[in-house]
């Protein structure tokens, strides 16, 4: 195999495999990536076993072949190449000759029959959707992923196509729970499985984002794979099996306490108070006629009392919050103002967009 | 100035074990477990049987070999922990300032304003010493001094039955001649890094510059040079100070090996109940439990999970440690040792996160089950131990499933 290509589009290509591809070592051949050439394109795969990521490229095919190589120390030999060099690889045996300008290196090479076999899906009725709109649907909901792996079925995020064209993406993490939509034409039929809903992993999700960019995806569900094709780039990511919990329920329906406050305000008071909080990052918010009360006691920190304009005409309410939790939800939320909707003690509390009805982030308080 | 005394309780186990049983007293004894439940090594060992060389961690025989005459005990843990707590309490009459330092250690911070010199404190330590031995029939030993460090230096410099004075103005003399080892926090690994460095002496540390011993030890080391300085400063913390408790375990070593999750079930009930009233004694629940077990062969695996609500009751705490072993252990090897531990510990009026997806059910199943346990204990308590017992197996099918059914 033998091929070449200019410095800068392969080094952009290796850091998006090396970032796929394990950096756990268990099994050596993980951290490698593959890379075939055939025709005028080379194609490139790293895995994890969870996700793989496949790159095609235009390149300059001398010999057709395909080599197994370690990802991260190919790409640090082509990024610490000046700008604007070619790159040619050739493989040489159980090596493979890295020459750049007066450059050369060799790199051993892996057993390419090692190398996790990953089978060519055929999209057959994939979805196309906005990446733009994809990516903002993961970023409103990837932050209340659970981190718990004892609890598999909170580690991802649920990804549901309707027949109407809504896709919707739900994450929990059993104490708070984000949901966004939008909508999408849909052009033919759904896969089944996206009509129920599939569980995406985390770190699936956090690798598209740093994928996608602009442009369409192609999505479709092939076994216990979600497939999802951006241009030359395809994603096979492993799905989670599990049972997603009925989340229909915890989303409140009828709310009497609303107050729309102003975002920015409202983050800043939340930092104030959370200097005044303990390990467990206790905030009291109050909502009362025209203002916010945030207010917190701890015996260690000391204690806060701050109010803030809002747009409130209710009864007095107090609830007691992890800070951290709104925090989250007020840094994903793009509007001026944002709506806060608290029922009582011991019930889910929601925060919107107040420009916008698809979103929900809703928060369970803290017992006091 | 301060003055701090250390009363170390000497040879703990076998002294009470004497104090209880006189007679004990014509031989050389040892605490140690039943060979028959192999946990046959020595626990503790009284005076006479130390002279003889038996140690610490002696299997039966080897200890035997050394001491002919010497005299077994089983060990009687909560006997233990009555007189801990009886002799604690016996200090609280002079201070509040009274820090426990495992079982048979505590410090006791008895600066008054009428006293100045640390040596004026001599006459009280001398009064606990006799007192102590009078009530509770162990001998203590007292090291007195102006900080804590010290103090335990002192204590363990004399021993039995002895107060041992240590003064700004002679510690120089005193200490700095001891091999660094003997200081407090000083472990097998700092102490070989430090002989390395040719510091074989309190002293030696103490000469050093502390740029050379952080950059040797770290930020540890330089604590251990302030120590050997006589410049430690701090305090010794009354109870309501002292941090809060991180976990609560208990674990043993099984009769014989076990290669069935059945066979296991009663151990795991045991551990259970008895982390269970730890639990209630110090009004704790636990958010996150583990199991550790160690195998036929001496390998160690533990697992363990984080929970939406706080365990307390000792039925839920075993169905939930039998749940992380049905999901996790392969049972490739028998199980020789099994532990479990409740760790993210907090009082039920902390605050606490409240969960979205029918968690209250389980925290409702712990609170009935937590008023079994009370109940039971109350049986206990006007019965007898042996009163009332668990005398059920639980059904196998709920064993890959979450106690009780469904998280969610």
């Amino acid at each position: 195999m033998k091929f070449s290509l200019d410095r800068d589009t392969f080094a952009r290509i290796l850091k998006r495999i090396d970032s796929v591809c394990s950096s756990r070592g268990s099994f050596a051949i993980l951290s490698s990536c593959m890379i075939e050439a055939k025709g005028n394109a080379i194609t490139v795969t790293g895995t994890d076993l969870d996700i793989t990521l496949r790159v095609v490229e235009n390149a300059d095919i001398i010999e057709e072949g395909v080599i197994v190589i370690n990802a991260h120390r190919l790409l640090d030999t082509v990024q610490n190449q000046p700008q604007g060099y070619e790159i040619l690889l050739t493989s040489e045996g159980s090596q493979v000759l890295v020459e750049a300008g007066n450059f050369r290196a060799r790199i051993p090479s892996g057993d390419v029959s090692e190398f996790p076999p990953i089978n060519d899906i055929q999209l057959k009725s994939s979805i196309v959707i906005d990446a733009s709109v994809f990516k903002n649907l993961i970023d409103k909901t990837m932050f209340s992923i659970s981190r718990d792996d004892s609890r598999a079925d909170f580690t991802g995020a649920l990804l549901t196509i309707y027949q109407n064209g809504c896709v919707q993406m739900v994450s929990t993490d059993g104490h708070r729970l984000s949901r966004a939509e939008a909508n999408i034409q849909i052009n033919g039929s759904l896969p089944g499985s996206l009509e129920k809903g599939v569980i995406i992993p985390l770190k699936g999700l956090s690798e598209l984002t740093k994928n996608l960019f602009d442009g369409t995806i192609n999505l479709d569900v092939s076994g216990s794979k979600l497939v999802v094709m951006s241009g030359q780039t395809t994603f096979y990511i492993n799905l989670i099996a599990g049972q997603f919990p009925d989340f229909s329920k915890v989303i409140p329906s009828q709310l009497d306490h609303k107050s729309v406050i102003k975002r920015d305000d409202f983050q800043q008071i939340i930092k104030r108070a959370s200097i005044f909080t303990a390990k467990a990052g206790t905030i009291r918010l109050t909502m009362n006629i025209g203002k916010l009360e945030v207010s917190t006691f701890d015996a260690k920190s000391g204690e806060m009392r701050d109010f803030i304009d809002a747009e409130y005409e209710g009864s007095g309410v107090t609830a007691g919050f992890n800070w951290r939790y709104i925090d989250d939800i007020l840094r994903v939320i793009d509007s001026e103002y944002v709506s806060l909707e608290i029922i009582d003690m011991d019930s889910p509390a929601v925060v919107r967009d107040v420009t916008t009805d698809k979103y929900d982030f809703i928060v369970m308080p803290m017992q006091l | 100035m301060r003055a701090i005394f250390h009363c170390d309780i000497n040879n703990c186990f076998a002294s009470i074990e004497m104090a209880i049983h006189p007679e004990l007293r014509r031989f050389p004894i040892a605490v140690a477990g039943d060979p028959n439940e192999r946990r046959g090594i020595v626990l503790a060992k009284s005076e006479s049987a130390k002279q003889c060389g038996v140690k610490t961690g002696d299997p039966l025989w080897r200890a035997r070999q050394k001491c002919p005459r010497i005299q077994f005990v089983r060990p009687h843990f909560e006997v233990y922990e009555q007189y801990s707590r009886g002799i604690r309490q016996y200090y609280k009459q002079y201070t509040e300032r009274v820090e426990p330092y495992g079982l048979d250690e505590c410090w006791l911070d008895v600066t008054t304003r009428q006293l100045g010199e640390c040596s004026c404190y001599l006459p009280l330590a001398e009064k606990i010493r006799l007192d102590i031995k009078r009530i509770f029939g162990v001998t203590v030993s007292i090291g007195v001094s102006f900080n804590k460090i010290f103090a335990k230096l002192g204590s363990d410099l004399r021993k039995p039955d002895a107060v041992t004075l240590i003064e700004p103005e002679h510690f120089r003399e005193q200490i700095w001649p001891l091999p660094v080892s003997s200081l407090l926090y000083a472990g097998r690994s700092t102490v070989q890094k430090l002989w390395r460095s040719g510091i074989f002496t309190i002293g030696q540390l103490a000469s050093v510059t502390p740029m050379f011993i952080r950059n040797l030890l770290g930020k540890n080391g330089l604590k251990l040079w302030v120590y050997a300085n006589g410049r430690d400063d701090s305090p010794v913390l009354a109870p309501y100070e002292q941090p809060m408790r991180q976990s609560l375990g208990h674990g043993t070593t099984l009769a014989r090996d076990v290669s069935s999750i059945v066979d296991l079930w009663p151990t795991i009930l045991m551990l259970s109940e008895h982390i269970a009233m730890g639990l209630q004694e110090e009004n704790l629940m636990g958010f996150g439990i583990q199991v550790y077990v160690r195998r036929m062969d001496l390998t160690f695996q533990q697992f363990q999970m984080s929970l939406d609500f706080g365990l307390s009751a000792s039925r839920m705490i075993a169905d939930y440690s039998l749940m992380l072993l049905a999901q996790n252990y392969d049972w490739e090897q028998a199980i020789r040792a099994i532990g479990i531990r409740l760790f993210d510990l907090h009082t039920p009026d902390e605050p606490h996160q409240l969960s979205l997806f029918g968690v209250p059910e389980q925290s409702r199943k712990n609170q009935s089950y937590a008023q079994i346990d009370g109940a039971v204990q109350k049986i206990r308590t006007r019965f007898g131990e042996d009163a009332i017992a668990v005398g059920h197996l639980p059904k196998l099918k709920h064993w890959c499933h979450p106690p009780g059914g469904s998280n969610l």
